[in-house]
């Protein structure tokens, strides 16, 4: 470990004087003990374990999009029971608050009403959809799978970076990364009480479920997945498996007299609840866009009828537009008479002049995002980007300030990784994966993203991202 | 009984086809090759013609078993050759693969991801028994692992319906191949095909070291015990396609049914002699027929059904 310097960033193994954290303290003596070779040694067993599984996921742009193995690093996170319980807290009490949000904004929009919100930042939003207006959606449950981005700062002190209400994904990894960690190093699970994340297929199922409104048999789920070119296909599949349900294309199904069926060997089969990985604008040509040949015709009336329930619903999308995500703090008072367990990374609300001039004349110290984009694409890091990327942005948010939000370029903690022939810091964040049906369930752990480059600060996979396993350690016996 | 649905039904179906043209494929490749060598250059340009209708790759363009043998192994190309016969197995498990086992998955995907890592013919050209050693045993592992790890539900039948209907159609062209001018195979002949359908040890033990087309057709065809016989086969598809009725309960697999049990029941009651006199070709072109017929009402009753409400 002596070649690891941690520098001014909250490092997750290190105290600032150089120390290891008590909780890494097993793991460094381990470490130590092993060698440089063997640890090497075992690194290309792990990776090797995931090629052969085909953990993979795909990558766009390119012009041969091919799969690629998701990169992982071996030296797991650890984080204490006692930094697990603000973050578990902090979750239930945002996912509670934005389903009322969304409740409320395709119904009265009380929040509109009594000006906690200006209007026009849900009007404008591209993922509001006015055909949900007045939609009643099963047990009134929106949202009931969140993975939400958490990051820490100088201090440790954890904050929201965003919330993902449409579509996350990356739960596969912390199940694949699970799994290859304790192939790759047992011994170091005897000396952690690590809580267990093999559960959440079950809590998966369950919490669909418990959304269907059949009340008579055990309602029917399924995944629905774009195919097997989806980037995230290999996670469409391993949910489904561990579910024990029907992966199923929208060529699979059709609606009949607004019930939906699928097409099995023994004829037709009814369907009463959707884990949909397609997005809103594909699901249904006949209701969103034309051109999908990816959705179910005549799914979306169905919907509305109350035959078949969708995990997330639709138009869930407005409550993590990045601008609107500013307001959860407000959003989390108005709905619960709560302050936040978890704060949020200050945002510039670029359609607010003041905030706007400010970030124009600060490009260089600012990350700027679209708000409608996910997995790192159309972003600008300041401090990383060069004066004709400054004005390309600048120009774009004079043009469509709405598209954009600015917020402080955030350090991220850092945490040993092993690449290469050492131990050096990467900075990381962490996705947690909350399910909301008839209660709250949180599998204690979540996906480490790590930015694999040096000093890079981008984790997503599509720009050079890895993960680590998460170990959420057992609270202690007194 | 549980639910599939129809397009997962058409994936382990190929699954069960590729796997097994594959595997025919690089076997009787290997065979051949190693057969020819002792031969002299007209005898081996005869035997490449054999192979290549065989394989039902009578107009690939190869003068030499060298000049096949990358279009018949490597070439992704050809949509018949061993690597595409393993990537598009893999491509198939890879659409189903909540449905088969990991160990499965896995190991499909190893055989996949070596033969690919020899796409250069570096390995296959220096030591070409090590490449078939390779990818035969991967397979095998593949097929032992399904039998092993995986219920016998109808996701396992259909598989197998795509095994045994593949074997099944790749013996009938063999043995047509093989039969059609038997007066002029000699011993070595048969010892190949034989060996093709890995049934040398076998033969020797139930019928002695004598090579004759009677006995060939009486064990490659007839023999009801022998996996890689016809008889064998079309008892297995039988078997799979009747398991698959009761499973999704389907009433209506009477013309299904029909067609593969008359077949099964002349392999049971024909004598070989009576086959070699009659007309050859009309006889392999009846089972070629019938088993295309298995094909199409395998697809109209499970897989491309037309919605009824």
């Amino acid at each position: 470990m002596n070649s690891y310097v941690p520098d001014t960033t909250y490092d997750e193994m290190f105290d600032p004087k150089g120390q290891v954290r008590p909780h890494y303290s097993n793991l460094n003596k381990l470490f130590d003990s092993l060698g440089n070779e063997e640890l090497k040694r075992r690194r290309r067993s792990a990776d090797l374990s995931f090629l052969h599984q085909g953990v993979t996921f795909t990558v766009y742009g390119h012009q041969d999009s091919t799969e690629k193995v998701f990169p992982y690093d071996i030296v797991p996170r650890i984080i204490t029971a006692q930094e697990w319980r603000p973050i578990e807290s902090g979750l239930s009490q945002r996912i509670t608050a934005l389903n009322l949000f969304l409740g409320d904004i395709y119904h009265d929009a009380k929040i509109l009403k009594d000006k906690i919100l200006p209007a026009h930042l849900i009007h404008s939003c591209r993922h509001y959809l006015r055909q949900m207006r007045g939609v009643h959606v099963p047990k009134g449950v929106y949202v009931s799978i969140v993975g939400t981005d958490l990051v820490r700062d100088e201090s440790g002190q954890f904050f929201v970076l965003e919330d993902n209400l449409r579509v996350p994904s990356g739960v596969s990894y912390m199940l694949a990364n699970r799994k290859v960690m304790k192939e790759t190093f047992p011994t170091l699970f005897s000396q952690y009480e690590v809580r267990s994340v093999a559960s959440y297929g079950q809590a998966l199922l369950k919490t669909l479920r418990s959304l269907s409104n059949l009340s008579h048999a055990e309602p029917t789920v399924v995944v629905l997945t774009p195919g097997v070119y989806n980037s995230a296909y290999y996670e469409h599949a391993l949910l489904a498996r561990e579910m024990g349900v029907e992966l199923v294309e929208g060529r699979d199904l059709l609606v009949h007299d607004n019930v939906v069926y699928m097409r099995t060997t023994s004829g037709l089969k009814r369907v009463d609840v959707i884990y949909r990985r397609i997005d809103d604008d594909f699901l249904d040509p006949l209701a969103f866009r034309p051109d999908s040949a990816l959705g179910v015709p005549g799914l979306f009336n169905a919907y509305r009828h109350g035959k078949v329930t969708l995990a997330n619903a639709i138009g869930t999308g407005v409550a993590d537009d990045k601008a609107l995500y500013a307001y959860v703090p407000q959003i989390i008072k108005y709905y619960l008479d709560q302050d936040p367990i978890l704060p949020n990374v200050k945002t510039y609300i670029l359609t607010d002049k003041a905030e706007r001039d400010y970030v124009l004349a600060n490009l260089d110290k600012l990350v700027v995002k679209a708000v409608g984009e996910s997995g790192g694409y159309g972003m600008l890091i300041g401090p990383h980007s060069s004066q004709k990327e400054q004005d390309e942005m600048a120009e774009a948010v004079r043009q469509n300030p709405r598209n954009f939000i600015a917020q402080p370029t955030l350090d991220l903690s850092q945490a040993p990784c092993h690449l290469g022939e050492n131990l050096v810091p990467r900075r990381i964040d962490l996705r947690p994966y909350v399910l909301f049906g008839e209660k709250i369930r949180i599998v204690p752990g979540g996906l480490t993203r790590v930015a694999l480059k040096e000093g890079s600060l981008v984790v997503n996979s599509s720009q050079g991202g890895g993960s680590k396993d998460t170990w959420v350690l057992a609270e202690e016996r007194s | 009984m549980k639910t599939m649905l129809s397009r997962v039904a058409e994936h382990l179906y190929w699954l069960g086809r590729y796997l097994e043209r594959g595997e025919h494929t690089a076997r009787v490749f290997n065979v051949q090759t190693h057969l020819a060598l002792e031969e002299s250059a007209e005898n081996r340009r005869q035997k490449l013609r054999d192979v290549l209708r065989a394989l039902r790759q009578p107009e690939l363009d190869a003068e030499t078993f060298d000049e096949a043998a990358f279009q018949l192994i490597l070439d992704a190309k050809n949509h018949s050759s061993v690597r595409s016969c393993v990537r598009l197995a893999r491509e198939n498990a890879r659409q189903v693969r909540e449905r088969i086992s990991s160990e499965m998955w896995e190991q499909i995907n190893r055989v996949h991801l070596f033969v690919d890592s020899q796409a250069d013919g570096t390995l296959f050209q220096s030591s070409p028994q090590e490449f078939f050693k390779e990818v035969l045993t991967g397979i095998h592992l593949v097929n032992g692992l399904t039998d092993s790890t995986m219920s016998r539900d109808q996701a396992w039948q259909f598989i197998q319906t795509g095994r045994w209907l593949e074997r099944s159609g790749l013996i009938v062209t063999l043995l047509e191949t093989y039969l059609q001018n038997s007066e002029s195979k000699r011993y070595l002949d048969w010892l190949g095909l034989l060996k093709c359908c890995t049934a040398f040890e076998a033969f020797r033990k139930k019928l002695g070291v004598e090579l004759n087309p009677t006995k060939i057709v009486d064990f490659l065809l007839l023999n009801d015990s022998f996996p890689h016989s016809l008889h064998f086969s079309i008892s297995q598809l039988r078997r799979a396609l009747s398991a698959m009725a009761d499973e999704t309960e389907n009433r209506k697999t009477r013309d299904l049914m029909r067609v593969v049990g008359k077949m099964h029941h002349d392999l049971e009651f024909e004598r070989a002699e009576e086959i070699l006199d009659g007309d050859l070709n009309a006889y392999f072109e009846r089972f070629r027929n019938d088993l295309k017929s298995v094909h199409t009402l395998l697809y109209q009753l499970y897989i491309s059904r037309e919605a009824q409400f």
